[in-house]
């Protein structure tokens, strides 16, 4: 049970810098999911916190103390890697002890503790084997039970789940979600999967190239992205975005323009937006509802239907190059090359600055 | 994880040596103290510096400070091995070396010089005659065990087998068969007694005639199926021509081979033999190493290539000419570069064989410097340093060129 | 050009795909030649090293020991050779040869051996049995010979020198090839580059500096004056360098994790993964040590401190009357290195020719 604070951390190979000064602070009992595109940085950030990286700058508390000069060995966290690495000599057992050795344990505790975890993880039938005789779900097993044996502070996962076929990983997805229940630790979890991070996690930082774009809770960060950035990266298949210009400012409501049709609103205070500011007006494809081609906000002309039985997806082309992703639920009788209206609904929409690509910011219900 | 083969791996019965596991775990934990001090002190990263220690040291003392030695050695004379006792000559022992009215007639040499400059021949002409020699062995064998071939793991293993011999056993497995009264003269006198024998045989020229003849009908007869006519036409006219000959020669009298006279084959100083038995001894030795390197070259050209080829209907000699010997070239080189670095430094198999002679017919450069230092009544370690010097920059030209090599296989 | 390849394709034309055709035979023809030439001497050494030291003398050309049979007979001093006697009708008798008489000999019957004869010595051949002589093994292993060539001295020598090397080899190469492949570090390049420099130095140029330094550390007729100065191989730091590097870091790191200290790192984690190639380096090194000839040579001068080799070459240099005993030890010296290549065979050759270097 621990918390966990960054202050201003920063990292920088040479002089390419990688990570540009992170704050952040979790609870004791959090599960903090971070998540970002390949190369974003956030398994620096991980490996930063687990002593297998410098820190160039800025601070790391564990529980208040700064952790920055101490060995990885000794920050009472445990790591589970992407590849696992189990060591591929030595039988499930000794994988499991190794570490509880190198601490110098008594025998009687170590074995407490293998066989506690092993009933945890149901590995006991395995403890004999060596992790080449596993298969791909035993060995994340493993690799779990290897960091619950140390009884860490805090648990590091890099990507556990991302060498696992997609039937595994969601049933391991479930089994880490639980084991957090179960012994409530603080975890950190890096992955660049957004299913993961919404499902798993209390709190998601949306990191990207090196700086995090918003922290905070899945909902949250669903519904009110903060930029451009968040709101494309979470959520699936991503948001849609339609240039546009500002037509008209209301104190809780701005009224965009688009290249053609109606002009559409958001709800959203209107700081920092002027009339004629280029914008682009986002919104999610399972956030519209489908129209007449007359009654829409805009027309559309469909160009592949996906029927996957208990939801479609539409792909359609607006008359320009924009293209639209639309989800709906059930199934459709619109067939590819019809026409349609899309409506959209003002509390459900976002705006964004073209340039920096800052949210209009939507209240809070 | 492909790394659990590890288990089977021949090594793995020292863990079940107890005594010995127990012995080395032991050893481990004792090591483990200081080295868990230091890394308190240092740091991880810097842990690496003491990993490389002891390999350094040795480097540093056995290998980078004797080389120093070796040049300011090849300065000084005297028989002393007190480095500060040693006066200093200046270029002395080079002079002696080098000062020679004709290096092509080391005789004309002063003592020391005739015998490096001889070494440095005969080192020469072994490296010139042995290196292509065996390299044309091995490439023919390592081919042959490339082709589609019954129990291949087992001729390669043969053809290892020398390898693994020591130079000194070699030595003297050889001397035992090519001794005056060794195995090989009576091998071949049985050969010429039985060759005498045949020639006795009435009607052995038409014998031989008859057979010869049966032969060169068979060939006749795939020419004639051929679809080429000049090609047809003109094998036919040599056949014939050839069956003339075969016809018209005296058998029996070509046979006939005298009375045998047992060769000393390693004494005898009116023949090339002892050279020729010293690079045949030693090819014998190293070939198998060679060849192993080729195959594995061999086999690591891609078949999918030799299937388009194929295909393609690339007659098989072009195959060889346009696909094999191309992408074994670099294998090639780094045999042959290999090859010269070590027949340039021969000395074991030699020694034991010949000792270096007869006279200082098989007398290599290194055994120059060895009984010059070592085992003459007065050690001339100031000659024997400045002739390892002109060895070193020898030798050094071909490491050069061999580790250009490797670095540029890895790079490409 | 294509003259030659109408040709090439008329003498390659193959008859049919599953029988052997002309190329396969000359194949085998050849690989047979071959293994002839390579295990004809080895295995004639081994027959000649059976044979007593009469035979070796009489450069016997038979490949089995035969014996000359003798008889003891009353009246006679010394046992007396028998041969058989071939008489007028064909038939032959034996008989015990007492002492020669111009082209004569004088023989008598084994059973009236106080009635000596005269006969033609054409007449006589020799009866002769097979006849094993396992004592030029045992006399310099076992006891009576070993003031002559002290086998069991020389074997522990090269034992001792073989295995103490190896392990020294081995431990201190891994450790460098763990520090250049597993860190980052000021100096790598460096380190590095000085590994390969001593590529550029082979041991035959610096064998009189090599010699006073080993001198100077007191190891000259020393064990281990042949055992320190090749512990450290160029060959071996890269082979397992180049291995090691396939080892994924993130071992490593869950090993740091797990709160191994650096040392245990090397010994428990990489060491053993690398073992496929640490054992390539360690039968190099075995078959490197065992053979090593011209440094011991020079630094172990006393027959105390003699590796096999070295004893064996001074056998050889100073006796020529003791062939037996030679040709004996010679076969037991290379007795071992051929039993562990026949059981390591695969794994040496499959191991040298993945590293393709010496």
């Amino acid at each position: 049970m621990a918390t966990l604070e960054l202050l201003d951390v920063y990292k920088s190979y040479g002089d390419v810098e990688v990570i540009h000064g992170i704050d952040m602070s979790v609870d004791h009992g959090e599960f903090v999911v971070f998540v970002g595109p390949s190369g974003c940085g956030k398994s620096t950030l991980l490996r930063m916190i687990a002593g297998l990286e410098n820190i160039t700058g800025g601070e790391i508390r564990i529980d208040g103390d700064r952790i920055n000069e101490i060995p990885a060995a000794q920050r009472g966290l445990a790591m589970v890697f992407q590849s696992y690495a189990l060591y591929p000599h030595m039988s499930v057992q000794q994988n499991l002890s190794f570490g509880l050795e190198n601490l110098r344990m008594p025998k009687d505790e170590i074995k407490q503790r293998v066989s506690r975890a092993a009933r945890m993880l149901q590995i006991e039938q395995l403890l004999e084997r060596r992790p080449g005789a596993l298969s791909g779900g035993q060995r994340q097993r493993v690799a779990i039970g290897r960091a619950v044996v140390r009884e860490p502070k805090i648990f590091l996962f890099d990507e556990p789940l991302s060498n696992l076929d997609a039937e595994l990983r969601v049933k391991m997805r479930v089994e880490i979600a639980s084991l957090h229940q179960r012994i409530s630790n603080t975890m950190i979890y890096v992955t660049h999967d957004q299913i993961e991070a919404m499902t798993m996690a209390d709190k998601i930082a949306v990191l990207n190239d090196g700086r995090m774009e918003q922290f905070g809770r899945p909902l949250d960060i669903y519904n009110r992205p903060v930029n451009r950035f968040v709101a494309g990266f979470i959520g699936s298949p991503r948001m849609n975005f339609l240039p546009g210009v500002i037509k008209e400012i209301q104190p809780d409501h701005l009224v965009i323009q688009l290249k053609e049709g109606q002009p559409v609103s958001v709800s959203a205070s209107p700081d920092g937006f002027q009339i004629g500011d280029k914008v682009d007006f986002g919104f999610r494809p399972e956030h519209i509802s489908i129209t007449s081609p007359e009654n829409g906000d805009f027309k559309a002309s469909v160009t592949a239907v996906e029927q996957l039985g208990g939801e479609s997806y539409l792909y359609c082309n607006l008359s320009e190059s924009e293209q639209v992703t639309i989800h709906m639920q059930g199934q459709t009788e619109i067939s590819r090359n019809d026409t349609i209206g899309i409506k959209t609904d003002e509390k459900q929409t976002h705006v964004f600055h073209s340039k920096t690509g800052l949210a209009g910011l939507k209240s809070q219900e | 994880m492909s790394l659990r083969k590890t288990s089977n791996s021949p090594l793995s019965f020292i863990r079940q040596l107890n005594p010995i596991s127990m012995l080395i775990r032991i050893v481990m934990e004792l090591i483990d103290i200081p080295f868990k001090f230091i890394q308190r002190q240092v740091g991880i990263n810097r842990m690496a510096y003491l990993f490389l220690l002891p390999n350094l040291l040795i480097f540093g003392l056995f290998s980078f400070w004797p080389m120093l030695l070796n040049i300011y050695i090849s300065f000084t004379s005297s028989e002393t091995t007190k480095i500060a006792e040693r006066p200093w000559v200046g270029l002395e022992n080079y002079s002696l070396l080098l000062d020679c009215p004709s290096y092509w007639v080391p005789k004309t040499c002063n003592v020391a010089g005739y015998s490096f400059w001889t070494g440095l021949w005969n080192t020469l002409a072994f490296s010139v005659i042995q290196v292509p020699m065996m390299i044309v062995f091995a490439l023919m064998t390592a081919i042959v065990l490339n082709r589609k071939i019954k129990a291949r793991g087992f001729w390669r293993a043969i053809y290892f087998y020398p390898v693994m011999l020591s130079p000194v056993v070699v030595g003297i497995i050889w001397t035992w068969i090519l001794k005056r009264r060794g195995i090989l003269n009576i091998l071949l006198k049985d050969l010429a007694e039985f060759r005498n024998s045949i020639s006795t045989i009435p009607g052995i020229r038409w014998i031989v005639a008859g057979l010869l003849l049966l032969i060169l009908f068979l060939v006749i007869r795939r020419f004639w199926n051929s679809k080429n006519s000049t090609f047809r036409m003109a094998g036919i006219v040599a056949c014939c021509a050839l069956a003339v000959l075969v016809v018209s020669l005296d058998w029996a009298t070509m046979i006939e081979a005298g009375r045998y006279r047992s060769v000393n084959w390693l004494i005898d100083r009116r023949t090339s033999w002892p050279f020729f038995w010293v690079i045949f001894v030693y090819s014998w030795a190293h070939l198998g190493f060679y060849m192993l390197i080729l195959l594995a070259g061999l086999q690591a050209i891609p078949k999918d290539i030799y299937e388009a080829a194929e295909m393609d209907g690339t007659p098989k000699w072009r195959v060889f000419s346009r696909i094999t010997l191309p992408l074994l070239m670099p294998t090639m080189l780094v045999v042959l570069i290999l090859s010269l670095i070590k027949a340039f430094q021969v000395f074991d198999e030699i020694y034991v064989l010949t000792g270096g002679g007869p006279g200082q017919a098989t007398k290599m450069v290194i055994q120059h410097i060895y009984e010059i230092a070592f085992t003459g009544e007065t050690k001339q370690y100031g000659i024997a340093a400045a002739s390892s010097i002109l060895l070193a920059a020898i030798i050094l030209v071909f490491t050069m060129i061999q580790l250009w090599l490797t670095k540029r296989r890895s790079d490409g | 050009m294509s003259g030659f390849s109408t040709i090439w394709t008329f003498l390659s034309r193959t008859r049919g795909r599953n029988r052997l055709d002309w190329a396969d035979i000359l194949s085998y023809g050849y690989l047979l030649v071959g293994v002839l030439i390579i295990l004809t001497p080895v295995f004639w050494m081994f027959m000649s090293s059976l044979k007593s030291e009469g035979a070796l003398l009489a450069s016997d050309p038979r490949l089995l020991p035969y014996d000359h049979m003798k008889v003891e007979l009353e009246g006679f001093r010394k046992p007396l050779s028998l041969f058989f006697l071939t008489k007028d009708d064909g038939t032959k008798e034996e008989v015990a040869f007492v002492r020669a008489k111009g082209l004569n000999a004088v023989v008598v019957k084994p059973d009236k051996p106080s009635e000596p004869f005269e006969v033609k010595r054409s007449l006589l051949t020799p009866k002769e049995t097979v006849n094993p002589h396992w004592e030029n093994y045992t006399d310099p292993t076992l006891g009576t010979s070993l003031s002559i060539f002290n086998f069991p001295r020389y074997f522990f020598n090269s034992v001792f020198v073989t295995s103490i090397a190896t392990a020294l080899t081995l431990l201190i190469n891994a450790m460098a090839a763990f520090a250049l492949s597993k860190y980052r570090f000021r100096g790598q390049k460096a380190a590095i580059l000085i590994i390969i420099a001593t590529l550029l130095i082979p041991p035959t140029v610096i064998l009189v500096p090599l010699f006073i330094v080993v001198k100077y550390f007191g190891m000259f007729n020393s064990l281990w004056g042949v055992i320190i100065p090749g512990a450290a191989t160029p060959t071996g730091v890269f082979l397992l360098r180049q291995y090691m590097l396939t080892l994924p870091d993130e071992l490593l790191e869950a090993a740091r994790m797990d709160a191994a200290s650096e040392w245990k790192i090397f010994w428990r984690i990489v060491f053993p993964l690398a073992l496929p190639a640490i054992a390539v380096l360690a039968i190099l090194s075995v078959i490197w040590r065992w053979n090593d000839f011209l440094w011991p040579l020079i630094v172990l001068t006393e027959s105390e401190v003699f590796t096999l080799q070295i004893g064996l070459s001074t056998f050889k240099g100073e006796l020529n009357d003791n062939t037996h005993y030679l040709l004996a030890m010679t076969v037991l010296t290379l007795l071992p290195v051929t039993a562990v290549f026949a059981f390591l065979q695969k794994y040496i050759t499959t191991g040298i020719a993945g590293t393709g270097m010496k």
